[in-house]
């Protein structure tokens, strides 16, 4: 047990640094939690900054049909018009309606009647269009009907829309705590990539120095128990993390915990984790160079974050990047518990990637390993 | 002469070490490559058609029909339901009296979808004439802003490799400090001064890591074609700035007593990849949402600031932070500096 | 050139120096022995003004040491006990390096850096870098980085430990002839053959205090063995050893390889003495050899340790 207890002395040793990790990820996790969906149908609200120059009944109008079903800041001529258009650029905000001061004359002169500005390659341009079209449309239309508009009535018409329903076959509550804890569970698997390649490949670099691997080389200890107790050590740090995780998941969303495949993410982070840890095993037998493991670590572990799909949907990623995420294990770490009900036989194959990934990185680290002593 | 002597030195115990050119250049080129096939789809989102399941002779099918982004499909509700399912058809609209729609998800094509129906329930509803509605009608005056939250992931990484003479900053002091290496007691020992030699770590700090950024920029603009910088000038003054307060950050972390070389270096990466994170480093949103929520910490983040104007500067043509982003930098190494000189300077070790 | 007056200094609980005083003289090499964490390093971090200390008073070239007194720091040079040494540099660049701490002057500084290379005999490994230097011939390296801007006063600690028999007597060689152009070396060491061959004075520390110092003269005349006769017999008789501790001026009586070793108090004719009470008692001896007391007696006598623990 010496070298088992060694290495936890080592890792102790690092615990302010663990505990600024475990507490930076929580602050994010909580973050997260914060947006999680309501129980029903919800139409995805416009979020839209409306200048109004006009300030006119027809621009009130207009604004409070806006309000109905999207989320619309109502901002002044002075505003930072530069600040606005940021937010567009950093996808914060769907776009801005600027209402002219002489609205009712360009209605008038049939000219067009307000500047939209928003990303006209995208799908909220579109969705920009028709509400805003839909409105003075159907102003005109009463206007050319009737001499007098009733504002409040037209509003109180256009609010009355089809009814929407949600198949009864979808869940929404347990759909919304699933892709909550599923985004939990993916960043917490990144997290402890990090975690793990960082800290882990500072204190075994300590420990793998050649001064020290040469000692430990001529004592009587025999390979296989020096190997068991290094891995048992960072098996038991490794473990302490996911359950620490994996709890602290569980408390943030205490009882909304239904639909949530746990024993399955439980079982996705332990494979990660011995993922992580054999990749660490080649990394230590490659260099004891901290540059190097840290930057190795670093790409390694947002590298496949990126690739697959924790940090960005794959859905919007290039065609290329996706298929590379199909040979990635972190992409099959995520389909472990890809669906609410996910069943064992689905969850089998994606696991046993996971596996086959960890015992090829084992075997190249042994391979690694067996080379370098033989060198030395 | 004294100085340069010392500055070549300097460069070149950094430069004989693999890891340090792993780190300042493979890592940042390979997470560019990263970046770029993994977004290279992202900014150019093109309006694609709506898939609408119908059931089989609905009376709007008509009118649907002539809305040029919806492509109708005629099937039964199980049908539509296996294939919204599958993310292959947006929603079903249904109703023998009255207009329904069926959907398995939220999103913004269910959204378009609904507000389209509610237009046509809206027309029947109102009682005015049908040709009293003129669609042909153009009531909006365009503009565009294109978004492009993907370009905060490169902004991220260069600021955060503006930061890393940081590393060598930590080397330098470690040496230089009798408590901390062998070769301090040496240099303490010897009459060379601490200010040519802050000042010396600072210049080769400097002058390496402006050179990998360099090789790092060259690279994004040449192998991956991205045009980031439409304002070079500008945008290299605050890469400059940003590795002084870099170089500052390195010096002041090696100042921290009691700790080996080797934490101080684990405990700077974990700083920094934490501030690239709060940037954006790892996808836009998290920047968004700690503006929301803590707009403290992004003014008080360097390499938050950093990002912030080199996207501003460089794709809204807005300078209206750039001298405060760049005072505020130096502001920060400026201290920085000063603590370390005041550290430095006539220390003496309880133990060594 | 240095003198230390009452220096003490505490880490925490632990004494490292109690009231410790010391001089040296311009050209002087003075040995600084101990057995390990007697203070030795402590002492010289302290005169070279690296470590505070908590009493006393430490003045060199008839100043006060200071961290900011570069007119003092720039006649020192240092060999410390590890190895101080770039990896990345090799043999020449290293050694230039800590040169032109000290001697700005480009030409100048280039001929010392030859002439330590030359110095140390390290002239054929100038590219070498240190990983691919032998232990010893990084010692020499360590040495050359010390000594490269010909300083006034060279401290060395421990230089020789772990280096093979024939480094250590280049080293040694190389001390005398530095010692030969007027340095003046403070040497610490726990081999005491060596301070026995170079230092013209040694200190004597133990826990922190100097409990003796001067010449090895000096030293051996304060303790009370003065000589050791080492005598063997032709025939083994139970009755010897008794025999011999009846002789006046015997401290005790020991066996050494077979023989008898005689200590004896300091006195003036002890050889003649033991000849003639030996011939007196009819014991015929087939040897006879007298020695000096050591190094290792003196500390062994003063503190009570064997100086190698």
């Amino acid at each position: 047990m010496t070298v088992f207890k060694s290495i936890l002395l080592h890792f102790w040793k690092y615990k302010y640094l663990m505990l600024i990790f475990l507490t930076a990820f929580f602050i994010f996790a909580f973050g997260f939690s914060q947006n999680s969906g309501g129980q029903a149908y919800e139409s995805e609200a416009l979020d839209l900054k409306v200048i109004d120059q006009s300030r006119s009944e027809i621009s009130r109008g207009f604004i409070d049909y806006l309000s109905s079903d999207n989320t619309v800041e109502v901002v002044d001529d002075s505003t930072d018009f530069g600040a606005l258009e940021e937010e567009i650029f950093l996808g914060i905000s769907d776009g801005i309606i600027r209402i002219p001061s002489n609205l009712e004359e360009r209605l008038a002169d049939a000219a067009p009647a307000v500047e939209v500005i928003s990303d006209q390659r995208g799908m909220a341009h579109l969705q920009i269009e028709n509400v805003v079209n839909r409105y003075f449309i159907f102003l005109d239309a009463e206007q050319s009907t009737s001499s007098e508009v009733d504002i409040e009535q037209m509003n109180a018409l256009l609010a009355d829309g089809v009814p929407v329903e949600l198949h009864e076959s979808v869940d929404v509550a347990s759909q919304n705590n699933f892709s909550y804890m599923s985004t939990f569970i993916s960043f917490a698997g990144y997290w402890i990539m990090l975690f793990l390649l960082i800290i882990v490949g500072n204190v075994m670099s300590e420990f793998n120095t050649t001064e020290l691997r040469q000692r430990i080389d001529v004592s009587p200890m025999p390979t296989r128990t020096l190997m068991v107790q290094m891995i048992s050590a960072q098996t038991v740090i490794g473990l302490f993390v996911v359950c620490f995780m994996l709890y602290g998941g569980i408390m943030l969303r205490a009882g909304h915990l239904e639909g949530i495949p746990l024993v399955k993410m439980f079982v996705a982070l332990v494979l990660i984790t011995s993922f992580t840890l054999s990749i660490h095993y080649v990394i230590g037998a490659l260099t004891t160079n901290k540059f190097i493991i840290n930057g190795l670590a670093n790409f390694l572990a947002i590298g496949m974050a990126f690739m697959s799909g924790i940090m960005v949907p794959l859905e919007i990623m290039g065609e290329t990047a996706q298929n590379i995420a199909h040979y990635l294990p972190l992409y099959h770490f995520t389909q472990i518990y890809a669906e609410p009900d996910i069943s064992w036989t689905d969850s089998s194959f994606p696991i046993l990637i996971v596996v086959l990934y960890t015992a090829a990185f084992l075997i190249i680290g042994m391979i690694l390993e067996n080379k370098k002593k033989i060198a030395s | 002469m004294v100085i340069l002597r010392m500055i070549r030195y300097l460069i070149s115990i950094n430069f004989k070490d693999f890891g340090y050119w792993f780190w300042t250049l493979c890592y940042p080129l390979l997470m560019c490559g990263l970046f770029t096939m993994t977004t290279s789809s992202m900014g150019g989102t093109e309006i694609e058609d709506i898939e609408v399941g119908i059931e089989p002779g609905h009376p709007v099918t008509e009118v649907l029909g002539t809305i040029d982004f919806i492509v109708l499909t005629e099937l039964g509700e199980s049908e539509a339901v296996d294939r919204m399912k599958a993310g292959e058809m947006a929603g079903y609209v249904h109703g023998s009296t009255e207009l329904e729609l069926l959907v398995t998800e939220t999103g913004i094509n269910q959204t378009i979808l609904q507000s389209v129906l509610d237009q046509i329930r809206n027309v029947s509803a109102s009682g005015i004439p049908f040709q009293n509605f003129d669609y042909d009608q153009e009531y909006i005056i365009p503009n565009s802003q294109n978004a492009e939250p993907e370009t905060v992931l490169f902004y991220a990484l260069i600021s955060m490799i503006s930061i890393y003479g940081m590393f060598s900053a930590i080397e330098f002091v470690s040496t230089v400090q009798p408590n901390l290496s062998l070769m301090g007691a040496r240099f303490s020992a010897s009459p060379y001064s601490k200010y040519k030699f802050l000042f010396s770590s600072v210049a080769s700090s400097l002058l390496l890591n402006v050179l990998s950024n360099t090789v790092v920029l060259s690279a994004i603009a040449i192998f991956y074609q991205m045009s980031l910088f439409t304002e070079l000038w500008s945008t290299l003054l605050l890469i400059f700035i940003a590795n002084m307060t870099g170089i500052g950050l390195g010096l002041f972390i090696g100042l921290i007593p009691g700790i080996n070389a080797n934490i101080k270096t684990t405990f700077a990466v974990i700083f920094m990849i934490t501030l690239s994170f709060l940037a954006g480093l790892m996808g836009p949103e998290i920047r968004t949402i700690i503006g929301e929520n803590m707009p403290w910490l992004n003014t008080l983040n360097p390499l938050a600031r950093m990002t912030d104007t080199m996207y501003r500067i460089n794709f809204l043509g807005n300078y209206s932070d750039y001298l405060p982003t760049i005072g505020l930098l130096l502001a920060y190494a400026l201290l920085l500096f000063g603590v370390t000189l005041l550290v430095l300077r006539r220390k003496q070790y309880d133990s060594i | 050139m240095i003198r230390m007056e009452n220096v003490v200094k505490r880490y925490n609980e632990l004494i490292a120096l109690d009231h410790f005083s010391f001089a040296a003289k311009e050209g002087e090499i003075i040995g600084l022995l101990g057995p390990n964490g007697c203070g030795k390093t402590t002492a010289i971090n302290c005169m070279l003004s690296l470590l505070t200390f908590d009493k006393g008073e430490i003045e060199i070239f008839g100043q006060q040491v200071h961290p900011n007194n570069n007119a003092v720091k720039s006649r020192i040079g240092i060999v410390p006990q590890e190895l101080a040494i770039f990896d990345k540099l090799n043999v020449y660049e290293n050694i230039d390096f800590y040169c032109g701490l000290y001697v700005t002057d480009r030409k100048k500084r280039k001929a010392l850096v030859e002439e330590a290379i030359e110095f140390v005999d390290l002239g054929k490994y100038r590219k070498f870098v240190p990983k691919k230097l032998s232990g010893g011939l990084k010692r020499r390296l360590n040495i050359a980085c010390g000594i490269a801007h010909k300083p006034a006063l060279l401290f060395m600690d421990e230089p020789t430990v772990a280096v093979d028999a024939q480094s250590r007597n280049f080293i040694l060689e190389g001390i005398r002839k530095m010692k030969a152009q007027g340095t003046t070396i403070i040497y610490t060491t726990h081999y005491l053959e060596e301070a026995e061959q170079l230092c013209d004075r040694m200190v004597i520390m133990d826990s922190g205090r100097n409990i003796a110092s001067g010449t090895v003269h000096e030293l051996q005349n304060t303790i009370s063995t003065q000589e050791r006769i080492e005598v063997g017999f032709i025939t083994e008789d139970q009755t010897i050893e008794a025999q011999l501790e009846e002789l006046p001026h015997v401290v005790k009586v020991t066996k050494r390889n077979g023989n008898y070793l005689i200590h004896f108090e300091k006195q003036e004719n002890n050889l003649p003495d033991l000849i003639k009470f030996m011939e007196s008692r009819g014991m015929s001896y087939t040897e006879l050899s007298s020695e000096r007391s050591t190094l290792s007696d003196i500390f062994l006598e003063l503190t009570g340790k064997e100086l190698r623990d």
